[in-house]
Formats: C-alpha cells, structure tokens, sequence
C-alpha cells in the first residue's frame, strides 16, 4: 500500500479532532500533520524555522479562516512556487461565499469543498475526500519524474 | 383654503383695486393734461409689472429653494437608510455564518460521543444527547432561515424569463424523496412564462409549497393545485392544498416572524416560511392573501406586478 502524507491546515481545534479521527478511521492514511495557521503553513511546506527537514506532503487540507496569512494568501504561495505547485490542495472550509469559490480556483485550488454542517455528511465528505484523491487519483508524489 | 389660492386671490383684490384707486386718482390729478396722463399710465403700468416681477421672482425663488432643501434632505435620508440596511443584510450575513460555527461544534461532538460510547451509556444519557442534538438541530435550521429572510426580498438586477413550469420542476427534484415517500401530487396545466425577477418569486413559490406539504392531513396524500390569471397590471398566483387548514382568527398571525400555530413536536419550523414570503412579495409589489378552513384545505393566493 502506497504511503500517504496529509497536510492539514486548520485553526478550529474541534474541527481538527473530527478530520483526524475521520482520516484515522479508514487507516488509508498514514500521517496527519496539523498546522493551526497560515505562517506555520508555509513554514512547513517549505521546511523552514521549526519545520526543518520535514517530508513535504502528498495531499494539503487547506482551511480559509485561518489566522496571520488567510488560505487564499496560502494557496497562492503554494500555486506560485516551484517546490509546492504540484502538491494538490483541497480547500475545506465553512464558507460557501461565491468570493471564496472562485478566488480559490482562480489560485488553482484542486477542489473547493464547504464543510457540511452534518456530522455524517462531514464524515462522508471526508471519506470521500480518501476515496478519491487516495485511492483513485494517482498522485504526483508517487510518480517518478 | 390652500395657500397657493390665497396668495393668488390677494394678489387679485391688491391688484384690482390699486387699479381703479390709482386710475381715479390719476384722473383727478391730471384732468385736463391727456398726455401726462397717459405718461403716468404708462409708469404705473410699468412699476407695477416692475413689483409683481420682483414678488413672483421672490416666490418662485423661496420655492424652488425650499424643494431643493428637501430633495437634498430626502437624498441624504435615503443614502443612510440604504447605507444601514445593507450594514444589517451584512450582519445578519456574518452573524448567522459565525453563529452556525460552535453549533456545528456541539452537534458533532454530541454525535460523536453518542456514536463512539454508545455501549457506555445508559438510557437517560441517550435521552439527553438526543434533546441536545435536536435542540442545536433547530438552532441551525432557524439561524439559517434568518439568513435567507435577510436577504429575501433582494432583486436581481434585471427581470429574466422565468418559466414557471421550471420553478416547479426545480421544487421537485429538491423535495424529490419527500414528495415520494408522502405521495404528494401537483396539479396544474401548462404555467405561462412571465418576465420578472426570479429569486424572490422561486423563495415564494418554494416557501408555499414547502408549507402545503408540511401541514398535509395524516394519511391523505398531499394534492397541490398552481394556478396563474394573467391581470391586467399583475400575475395573479393561486395554490391550493387539502392539508388541515386555517381558522380565519389566525389569517393575520401567520405572516408575523417567528410565529407559529403549532408545537414544534408536530409540525417543525421556525416560524420564518411565510414571513419571508410576504417579503418577497412585497418586493414584487405585489400582495398575498389566503381563503382556508379548518380541515378543508388552504389556498394561498398573491400578485406579482407586470
């Protein structure tokens, strides 16, 4: 089984308990890093200040209400730079805005999702969240260049 | 007597008189000169249209300044009224948004607890997850119809074509499930194509019938009947159900926000449905009004202007 590698970025610690129980659940993956803001964010993407000699990650879980850099500030960072532009990022928030959709896309987010206010539908959404982007996308970092 | 009238009838009586006085007296001053009695004619005349220019330049001139005065107070009265109503749109926006947050936070978390300790628990504790969940359930759904009473009411920019049927068609693949599992029926012939506005007129027609289906009898299958008038200025919009009805005491009650005729056990709700309604149609310068009666049916009939 191919190992995979989540970047999870997320401010709300509640929210932060149910995506990793629900990543855990289906044993699909195989690391969860959680970084609370956008700064830190960055900081581990490109191996910087405390992050040093981190494995960058295969997938990203990007909050947009996070604080110091917001998610559209972080995305385009990551969409811009040669180290990180193939890493795919989902964008998982509480917003449903029409702003947030397409500046999001128009930062080249791989996917926008809003977090359904359902406790089940949440949990579905992050299944299937796995079930495609795990199981049937093929992923750069599993390509040989 | 108005003021306009007045000043018109003065200026009539001070004008008459100051003729014939001032001719009287100008015959008696210059009998027997003809031509400086013609000369002083003609300065009378003269000084007269010189003086009621001037009174009807002052007038004029206080009343385009007074009217000025009132536009401009009337502009600036409607830009704060503007400014402050798209403040609270925004509030009402964002407070519901952020609202939704910590409880969507406490309905997880209790799902969470209920899923995961399940054998732990005992009944009573079950009793308890169940009323808190249901409770944070209802605080959701009223916190989200508030936010579409915030922002119902608000009009496209242009009218479109709106084919009614397609309204229709839209609130059954939404209630698809529901409509099924009751064996709810609409009736109605081919609905016209009106130009209007479409979202609040699609919020009215959503909202009535979401509302013939909700208050539908208890084993009677749930039978909806659209029909639309063209008027001469308006659509006229009827629909009608064979639900429990309405007891005309409380015609006026239904449309009052947050009111509600029944316990939420029964029938659930925030008491919001019609309330938005009413504002949609307002905004569409129309009015709603109902024909119903306790166990027969109700028909909800409203306008909307060409």
């Amino acid at each position: 089984m191919k190992s995979v590698h989540i970047l999870l970025v997320e401010d709300n610690p509640g929210d932060i308990l149910l995506t990793t129980e629900a990543l855990e659940e289906r044993k699909l993956v195989n690391k969860i890093s959680v970084v609370r803001n956008g700064k830190e964010a960055l900081d581990f993407l490109f191996q910087e200040h405390q992050y040093k000699g981190e494995t960058p990650p295969d997938l990203i879980l990007l909050d947009i209400n996070i604080p110091l850099l917001s998610g559209h500030e972080v995305l385009q960072r990551i969409k811009t730079d040669e180290r990180t532009k193939e890493i795919p990022v989902i964008i998982l928030t509480t917003s449903s805005a029409e702003r947030d959709i397409h500046l999001a896309y128009k930062n080249h987010a791989n996917c926008f999702i809003t977090k359904p206010v359902d406790i089940d539908d949440f949990m579905k959404a992050i299944f299937n969240i796995e079930d495609f982007w795990i199981q049937l996308v093929r992923l750069p970092s599993d390509t040989p260049q | 007597m108005n003021s306009s009238l007045k000043i018109t009838l003065i200026y009539l009586a001070v004008g008459i008189a100051w003729i014939f006085v001032s001719d009287r007296a100008a015959l008696l001053i210059f009998s027997d000169d003809q031509v400086k009695l013609i000369q002083f004619q003609t300065f009378k005349g003269l000084l007269y249209v010189g003086l009621t220019a001037l009174l009807l330049f002052t007038l004029i001139r206080g009343y385009y300044r007074t009217i000025r005065k009132k536009v401009e107070e009337l502009e600036e009265v409607n830009k704060k009224l503007q400014e402050s109503n798209k403040e609270l749109e925004q509030f009402a926006y964002v407070a519901s948004h952020d609202l939704q947050e910590p409880l969507r936070m406490v309905s997880s978390f209790l799902t969470q607890l209920e899923r995961k300790y399940r054998e732990q628990l005992d009944e009573k504790a079950h009793q308890y997850i169940y009323y808190a969940v249901d409770g944070s359930k209802r605080m959701q759904q009223m916190i989200s119809d508030l936010l579409q009473l915030s922002r119902s009411g608000l009009k496209e920019e242009f009218k479109e074509e709106v084919d009614l049927n397609t309204l229709i068609d839209e609130f059954y693949e939404l209630r698809k499930e529901q409509l099924d599992a009751v064996n709810a029926k609409f009736v109605y012939d081919h609905l016209p194509v009106i130009q209007t506005f479409k979202s609040p007129l699609k919020q009215i027609i959503h909202n009535l019938l979401d509302n013939a289906l909700k208050y539908s009898k208890e084993h009677v299958p749930p039978r909806i009947e659209i029909l639309v008038t063209e008027k001469d200025t308006h659509w006229e919009f009827a629909i009608q159900d064979n639900g429990i009805g309405i007891k005309s005491d409380y015609f006026e009650k239904i449309f009052v926000i947050f009111q509600r005729l029944h316990n939420k056990e029964i029938y659930g709700g925030s008491g919001l449905g019609l309330a938005i309604v009413k504002k949609n149609v307002a905004a569409l310068n129309g009015k709603i009004w109902l024909k119903s009666k306790p166990d027969k049916g109700s028909t909800f009939y409203f306008t909307i202007k060409k």
